[in-house]
Order: structure tokens, then sequence, then C-alpha cells
């Protein structure tokens, strides 16, 4: 079936397994995995098999052969495409091809999920009930309405930023231009350099930050930015300005080249996409991963070890204007956190928590969208998943026993599922 | 059991004192003479042994021979032991007969209360006594009791007899010095009577209430006990006036063990020579002896010497096990089975039996089941419901925010998982008190002691084996001082 498939034949030699990996095209020929042991696959005396080091696992394979075919009817769906993903597919993985991958997220996976596309050279992407109701609400918008906001909340680990890669995905797919902040939570922590505005004297610019932003902006959305003219003439300094008219590729050009003034590229650029959208030659999306980071606290520090507030960083600055619903053509999905937040309580989930008064005040209204621990049909999707591609070598893993304890030590909440899967 | 004679009080070196106290029993008017030098023992000590060099430079041997205690003086003991259980009992009201079946709690509902009756009395209660860790005031104990009206004489006998029996276990140096004389109960010696074992629970309940102590080492505190367990085994005097030994075996040095194994083995002749003559008559039959080998073991080698009163060797005790399995392979008649059980021990094979708590059932008929736990200070309280999903709340959040680590959690799977009923199970639970890792454990505790009403007794006793009904008994131990923790010392430094 999917392109990206391996198969396993396995055949008992003697006091050594040889394994014979037959692929289709596309895909390196024997995936070791990079952080497991490395091992050539034709030493006699040695057992290997992508790296594993349980001598049972081989025997374990030899059984796996017949059930396959009906374990990817559980885990796997043929339907690739986002739009077309309904109810019965609730608990199936989709692939998503590599190319697609470096087009429409070049920042925005969570890091051990791209360590997982690089181990299983393939990514694939659960489809789950939030995702569904989200993708219907943005089927039925209505794009003269202004643009509705949708929160997604949920305790750690539950798969809020998957989520928000799907829709994103989606929206890819029917040509949307796409405006993803991959996590707010980096623009208020850790910055090593921040210069005074340009603009305006009393706000911070973040030039590292901004001009990686606007890189990854770039690849994700190359064929609108060639479109999309630019509506002001902006001024950098004496020499370099950006007529009005000319494409917004060159502010962000501009912006990356001049690493200086990268923070008031992207504050141009939010603000044009604002006021075009409305105008109907594109759909926006905009998706902020960590939207709690906007009203919180940061942990910067001016010169004279005052603290510096959201509103101060001039990206904050611009990023809450693009979250007010104020504009129409679009439709604005944000995610609440508490993995990267500053100050907050480990058990906060809640939107109200999270968000703060001020936040909370700012974003009513929004639709909220719970994203819960993966339900039975889930579950064990993700464990055939995972068994398939041979990630799970331990082998009480195949047996329902295995399963029932991983159930219950990692209570069905897919991150830590992940993690304890990681260790097996 | 010749202690030297005690000089007159002022010139009494603390040693021989120690090995002196021993036969105070004749030395009664010594006695109270050596109580108050006692006091100024420790001080003149120095003073002393200038003015009686004699006695000190010569090797004590007294002391370093193991005490040993005459019959008469056993006996004694014994009476006395008697009077002071009878006393106890006419204190607690209840009839010195069958004291020892009578409920102590049921004693005190009656209206017995400590207050009350040590206000009664013309003597302060235990509490108020001296630290008994200080060592110096040790003497001034027991004096501050006297005898006046019956019940202060019962008291005083009572606490005769209880200080008696701290002062043979500490071996330390309380020292009592009131001597008093033996008070019978009218009625004279046919109330006496040996009550070996008797002593139950109830009596040492009753005298850990009267005589609260302070002490930490139990081993320490007031006990009243029949002197047979008090007193080590001694052997009687072996030989006669004459010096002739009266056992014909005497000379072998270990006369018990041989007359014994000489015993067992005409046993064993007497039943070969049975066998035989069954053989000879074709009324041999197969007999299968396992039965009552089942259930019992043989005596260990210390249970041994016990028995004998004497020292063993390994190979000694191994011949003689030989002996008694030959014995008991070859069929035997009622007396020597009567003589192998002699020497076998029952061995319970389910040496812990709790209670078992019935199901419970809640208003919605869901049966469930509520256990607590411990460990180092950590107290939980887990109700197990019959059916569930696996769902655990601990204080009202669940076990995945309560416990982000792993380990923890494996903790908790373990009862289930052991008796394969994971996600069959709902939970709730409350823990307070201890870190992470001792929450687990007494979260784990308590699940495991509720899910014993759902399961089979079998598996009661595999949990058990598994150690999953065990409180761990580890707690923290404490930091000494002149060391940097319980057991670290401090880094040592040449100079």
């Amino acid at each position: 079936m999917l392109k990206g498939m391996t198969r396993l034949v396995s055949r008992v030699h003697k006091n050594c397994v040889i394994f014979i990996l037959e692929q289709c095209r596309g895909s390196c020929t024997y995936g070791c995995l990079p952080w497991k042991r490395e091992t050539s696959w034709l030493d006699p005396g040695r057992f290997s098999h992508l790296g594993t080091q349980a001598p049972q696992c081989p025997v374990a394979h030899l059984d796996n052969q017949v059930p396959t075919e009906r374990t990817r009817a559980i885990s796997r769906t043929l339907e690739n495409d986002p739009a077309k993903h309904g109810e019965q597919h609730v608990g199936q993985h989709y692939n998503i091809s590599i190319q697609e991958l470096k087009t429409v997220f070049p920042h925005g996976l969570p890091p051990r999920f791209v360590m997982q596309v690089k181990t299983f050279n393939e990514a694939c992407l659960m489809v789950r009930k939030p995702a569904l109701e989200l993708l219907h609400y943005l089927k039925n918008t209505n794009f003269a309405h202004p643009a509705v906001r949708y929160v997604l909340y949920g305790e750690k680990g539950t798969g809020k930023t998957l989520s928000l890669c799907h829709i994103i995905h989606f929206c890819a797919k029917q040509d949307w231009l796409i405006l993803h902040i991959p996590d707010a939570h980096l623009w208020v922590k850790n910055c090593r350099d921040l210069l005074q505005s340009t603009y305006n004297k009393q706000r911070f610019d973040q030039p590292l930050e901004a001009s990686i932003w606007l890189k990854n902006f770039k690849t994700a959305n190359e064929r609108f930015l060639s479109q999309i003219k630019v509506q002001d003439k902006y001024v950098w300094n004496k020499r370099e300005s950006t007529e009005k008219g000319s494409p917004l590729a060159e502010v962000v050009e501009q912006g990356i080249m001049r690493v200086r003034n990268a923070t008031d590229a992207v504050g141009i650029v939010l603000k044009e996409l604002k006021r075009q959208s409305s105008l109907g030659v594109f759909r926006l999306l905009v998706a902020v991963d960590g939207v709690n980071a906007l009203w919180g606290r940061t942990t910067l520090k001016r010169e004279d070890k005052s603290p510096i507030t959201p509103e101060e960083l001039a990206l904050i600055y611009n990023l809450r204007k693009m979250v007010k619903n104020d504009w129409q053509g679009g439709a604005i999905v944000l995610t609440v956190s508490q993995t990267g937040s500053l100050f907050k309580p480990r058990k906060a989930y809640l939107p109200q928590e999270l968000l703060g008064k001020e936040g909370f005040d700012t974003l009513d209204p929004f639709i909220p969208i719970l994203v819960s621990n993966y339900n039975p049909k889930e579950f064990e999707g993700c464990i055939q998943y995972y068994l398939e591609n041979n990630w799970l070598q331990h082998e009480k893993a195949h047996t329902e026993e295995g399963k029932k304890e991983l159930l219950f030590l990692s209570n069905r909440n897919p991150g830590l599922l992940e993690r304890l899967c990681a260790y097996l | 059991m010749a202690a030297p004679s005690v000089s007159c009080g002022a010139a009494v070196p603390y040693r021989l004192f120690l090995a002196g106290r021993v036969s105070f029993a004749r030395e009664q008017g010594l006695w109270k003479a050596a109580a108050s030098g006692l006091q100024t023992g420790t001080r003149c000590q120095i003073l002393r042994l200038k003015h009686s060099p004699a006695v000190t430079t010569t090797k004590n041997v007294a002391a370093l021979r193991r005490e040993s205690y005459t019959v008469d003086f056993i006996k004694k003991q014994i009476e006395e032991f008697n009077i002071g259980k009878r006393h106890l009992a006419n204190m607690m009201g209840e009839d010195p007969e069958t004291f020892t079946q009578e409920d102590v709690d049921a004693s005190l509902s009656m209206g017995f209360s400590r207050q009350e009756y040590w206000n009664g009395l013309p003597c302060p209660p235990p509490g108020d006594l001296p630290d008994p860790r200080d060592r110096t005031q040790g003497s001034c104990i027991a004096g501050r009791f006297f005898t006046s009206g019956p019940a202060g004489e019962a008291l005083t006998e009572l606490i005769h007899v209880v200080f008696w029996r701290l002062l043979e276990k500490t071996a330390g140096p309380y020292v009592v010095h009131l001597r008093l004389g033996a008070v019978l109960p009218p009625g004279g010696e046919g109330h006496l009577e040996t009550c070996r074992g008797d002593m139950c629970q109830e009596h040492r309940r009753a005298i850990t209430y009267l005589f609260p102590s302070g002490l930490f080492e139990k081993r320490a505190r007031p006990i009243m006990k029949h002197p047979e367990e008090i007193f080590p085994k001694q052997r009687a005097v072996q030989w006669g006036e004459d010096g002739r030994p009266f056992h014909f075996l005497f000379y072998t040095g270990k006369q018990s063990y041989y007359s014994l194994m000489h015993e067992a083995y005409g046993k064993v002749l007497h039943a070969e020579e049975r066998q035989d003559q069954l053989r000879a008559k074709g009324l041999f039959s197969e007999k299968s002896k396992s039965k009552d080998l089942i259930g019992s073991r043989w005596l260990i080698k210390e249970e041994l010497e016990e028995m004998l009163v004497e020292k063993l060797s390994d190979q000694d005790y191994a011949q003689f096990i030989r002996l008694l399995e030959r014995l008991s392979a070859l069929p035997c008649d009622a007396a020597e089975e009567e003589f192998v059980g002699r020497f076998r021990r029952t061995v319970t094979v389910q040496s812990k039996k709790h209670l078992i708590e019935p199901l419970q059932y809640d208003e919605q008929g869901m049966a469930f089941s509520t256990g607590q736990g411990k460990r180092k200070t950590a107290n939980a309280e887990a109700v197990v419901y019959g059916h569930g999903s696996g769902k655990i709340e601990i204080n009202g959040v669940d076990y995945l925010l309560y416990f982000p680590v792993t380990q923890d959690r494996e903790q908790l799977m373990f009862p289930f998982h052991f008796l394969d009923r994971l996600g069959k199970h709902d939970v709730t639970c409350t823990v307070s008190g201890g870190g992470r890792s001792s929450q687990a454990g007494a979260i784990r505790l308590a699940m495991s002691r509720a899910l014993c009403s759902f399961i089979t007794e079998d598996e009661v006793e595999w949990m058990r084996q598994a150690g999953l009904l065990t409180t761990d008994p580890r707690v923290r131990e404490r930091k000494k001082p002149g060391q940097e923790g319980a057991r670290r010392k401090f880094t040592w430094k040449k100079r």
C-alpha cells in the first residue's frame, strides 16, 4: 500500500538470523535507528535487526507476519487528505510525504515527533476527535464574518500541538496562507540579544527569533509572497526602503538580510496580511502554539535588571494584534500549554488558569476544544503503529498483558506512551 | 556458688558487689549497709583500693564464672512470683485463681481507674518516678515506696517482684535496696501453684499499665514472668557428697546427650527386631510415615542444647538427627512415636494469618473494600471498587498527575499486575505525609490489603510471599552525635 512501507521477511539460518528487507522506492535501505545500536546486518554471529539488542525478538517476528495486514487496518488509513477525514478514521494514522513535510512544517512539529519521523522514515499523524471537530468548523466557516478563535487546551502530553499540526496540514492542502508561530514561549524567554526597537523606543526587538521565523515563514508560503503586494511604503534606514506595491517577498527578504530590521519586518508582514485577508484574496490561518505566553510574564530583563512585560516586546505586541478577531477571511487556532510556560503551576491546564485574567478577557469569546487522552481505540491504534514499525522490541509488548501494563503506566496519555515505548 | 564474703560496707569494691548481689538472699543485714555504701562506693572506690590491696590484686574468679543459682533460690523466686500474681489479680479486682483468663479491659471498665487507685495510696504513682535512665538515682526508686496498709503491702510486693525481674534482665546498676519479706496471702502455700507459661497478654498489659516506663530498650522495661522463663536453666549438682557422680555417663562430659543417644539407639534396635519378627511371620507391610513428618521440623541445635542443658557440637547434633530419622523410618509403635515427637516442632504453613475483611457494598450495589497502608511517614487509605476501568484517583487528582514519575506508577501497578487484574478495579485513595516514593509505597500496601477481600486464599498467600502485604519496617535512622549522619563518620584526618 503505502509507498514508504517496509516489510520484514525473516528466515532462521543456523544460529543467526538474516533479515531481508523488502523495500519500495523512496526510503533508505535498512533504516538503522540513529540512536539505537547500529550493526551490519550480515554478521553471522550477531543478531541484527534494525538495531535491536534483544535476542528473543526474531522469534516474535516470525509470528508477526500474518497479523500485519490486520493491524494495518486498525492503525493506518489510506486517506491522506485531511479534508476527507471523518469519524471512521479516528484512531488511524495517515501519512504525510516528506516533501510536504518540508514545505508545510518547516518549524511546527514538536521535537520528539521530528525524531520519530526521522526514525521511521515516514510522518504519520493520528486522526483524532478534537482535530476532526475543528476541521468540521473550519470547513463551515463563513469568511465574511470576523475570524473565529479556537483554543485547544488539555493536560500535558495529550496531543494539542499535533492536533494543531493536523489543522495546519489541512489548511495548507486547502491553499490557505499559514501563519504559524511554533511556540510563543520561545519568544518570551532566553533571548540573548534584545535591541531597542527602531520603530518605537519603548519596545524591544528580538532579531534572532524574528529572522528565524521569517525564514520558516518564507519556506512555508513561497507561492503567496510574490502575489501579495504591500500597500504602504516602508523605510528601513537611510538607504533602503520598500515601495508601495512591491511584493511581500521583498519585505521578508529585507528582514532576513538585515537582521536588525527583522522584528519590524515581522510586524509589517503581520499587518499586511491582516489587512489584506479581509479583502478576500487569500484565506489566512493564524496558528499560535502556547498563546498563553502573550499574556504571562517574561524572564527577560533590561540592563538595569528590571523585568520586561510582554507588551514591551515588539513581536508579542504585533502578535497580540493578530490574535484579535477584528479581521475577516480566515481563522485563528490557538493552543494553551503549560509545558513551556513561565511561572505557571504544573497541574494548570485550563485556559482560564493559563491565560490569566488579561489574556482570557482579550481572547474572549473563543471556542474551547478539549484534547484528552487516547480512548481505547486510539490507544490500540497507536500501539499497533509502533508494533508495525518494530519500535516495541520487548517480547511482552505484543501480548495483551503487555498492552495492559502500558495502558496503566501511561494512563493512555499520548506523550507518556511515546516516552515509555522509547525504552522498550 | 560461693560469693566472697562481703566485708563491711565501707570497703566494698564495685565489681565484687555486683557478683555478690546474687547471693544477697543470705546477707540481708549487710545489704542495707551495702546500699548506702554504693552511693559513696563509686566515689570512694579509689580510696578504698588503698585500704585493701590484698582484695583487689587477686583475680576475681567469682565474677568471671557465670552466675549460678541454687535450687532453693529458684523455688523462692517461684513462690514470690505466684504471690505477686495474686496481688496483681487482687489489685485488678479479679479472681486470683482464674486471673489469666480475664480481660484487663473488662476489669478496667468496672471502675478501676489508675489515677483513683494511685490517689488512694500513700505513695506516688509511677509517672512521678525519676527518669529511669538516670542511673545515679536508681537506688531511691524502690525506697520511695513504703509499706502501709494491705494495698500498699500488696503493691510493694508486686513492685519488688517486678523490679527484681527488671534487675535480672538488664544486669545493670538498678539496685533494689529494700528487701521486703515475703507476705503470704491468708491461707498459706495452698494457693501457690506453679503456673508455667500462663503468664500471658493480660498480665503483660497490666504490668505495662501500672509501671509505665520511658526506656527505649524493650528488654529493660519492667516485666513479670515466671522464673523459669527468666533464669537460665541450670543443672543440679551432678555428684553426691562422696564426690561420686550420679549418672553413669558423667565422665563422657556430655552425659545427657550420650544417654539420649543410647536410648534412641536402643529404640532403633528394638524396632528393627520387631520388624524382623514381623517379616519372619510374613505380616510385614510397608507403612508410610510421611504423615507425621509433614508440618513439623526437627529441633534445631540451639533448641536441643537448651533441652539438654549442655553444649553440643555440630557433628553431635547431626549424628543425633540422623539417628532419629533412622528411627522414624522404621515402623514404630506409639511409645517410640511419642519419643520422636518430643524432638519435632510444628511449622505452620501459613505463618501469617491476618483478617480478611468481607466485602462491603455501597448504595449502588457496587462492591468495595478499604485498606490502609504505611511506609516511612506516609499514611494512605485506599478504597478499591469491584468493577471499574483501572482508574486511580489520589487525593482527588488522577494518578498520572499525582505521580509524574514512572517508578511510582509502577509501584501502584504491582498489586494489580501480580493478580492479573489490571483495568478491572477502580481505586480512590487519600495519602498524606512522607515523600513521593513513600507515598507510592503506602498506597501500594493499602491497595493490596483492600484487594485481599476480592481474591482467593491462595492468592492472598502468594501476595504475602511476594511481599505485597508486609509493611516495610525501614525508617530513617537517627543521626548520632559525633558522626555526620546515621552511619557516615566525619572525615578522618590524620592530624
